[in-house]
């Protein structure tokens, strides 16, 4: 088993190297569905990494052991990357309305076509707060005995529950974890 | 003792300590690291 990653979370080399590789692995990780290039800004990053440290510290100071659990470090990864926003930029190849899902390529059925184009319009619209939360849930995950999965329809609500609302707390983002694993 | 220096001590008591998280702290993983969120999604829009 690797090491605590919550804990090597709080080092900026680590981190930055760590979330930048998983949100870069994520159009080949998720093709045929997704076909894109997408750009990941360092600098935000790096700010992410500040607000996770000062997440974890925060909730520090409410705790005895002044050590967080894993539902409140996710719920500060989650924070940082909800407030940092780190892809910058993405490009869809082909474009989304070029896709034309009548006339797919050879190896393509019209089932595949559809549904790259399907999550091709929500990543378009959702692509930091889907990686936001991916991330947050999967390392949550890690230290479950017996993680309860989610579906695409609750993945979907937090996506939009993240992007329409501007000012949501570390805590709050705690609870979503705290919640979906009991 | 002040209140400024009982706040700077971290001791909990009275009110405090009922405005403070359950006492848990982190514990050591379970299991690997596993992209179960990139696999529900091609497993929802992969016919």
């Amino acid at each position: 088993m690797a090491g605590n990653i919550f804990r090597e979370l709080e080092e900026e080399a680590f981190f930055i190297a760590h979330v930048g590789e998983y949100i870069t692995s994520a159009p080949a990780a998720l093709h045929p569905v997704l076909s894109c290039e997408i750009d990941v800004a360092p600098d935000r990053l790096a700010y992410a990494h500040a607000e996770y440290v000062q997440g974890v510290r925060r909730f520090s100071l409410y705790l005895q052991s002044g050590d967080p659990d894993h539902y409140k470090r996710a719920g500060a990864l989650l924070h940082a990357l909800y407030l940092s926003k780190p892809i910058i930029a993405v490009g869809f190849n082909p474009k989304l309305d070029e896709v034309d899902t009548l006339c797919t390529g050879l190896g393509v059925s019209y089932g595949d076509a559809e549904g790259s184009l399907s999550f091709g319009h929500f990543f378009d619209e959702y692509h930091n707060e889907f990686a936001a939360f991916g991330l947050a849930y999967d390392t949550c995950r890690q230290f479950e005995a017996e993680p309860r999965p989610i579906n695409f329809e609750f993945l979907n609500t937090m996506c939009v529950y993240l992007k329409n609302n501007g000012n949501l707390s570390v805590e709050s983002l705690f609870m979503v974890f705290k919640s979906i694993m009991l | 003792m002040s209140q400024t220096a009982k706040r700077e001590s971290g001791a909990a008591s009275g009110h405090e300590a009922v405005r403070m998280y359950p006492n848990n702290s982190l514990r050591e993983p379970v299991r690997e690291f596993e992209n179960t969120v990139f696999e529900l999604v091609k497993n929802t829009f992969t016919k």
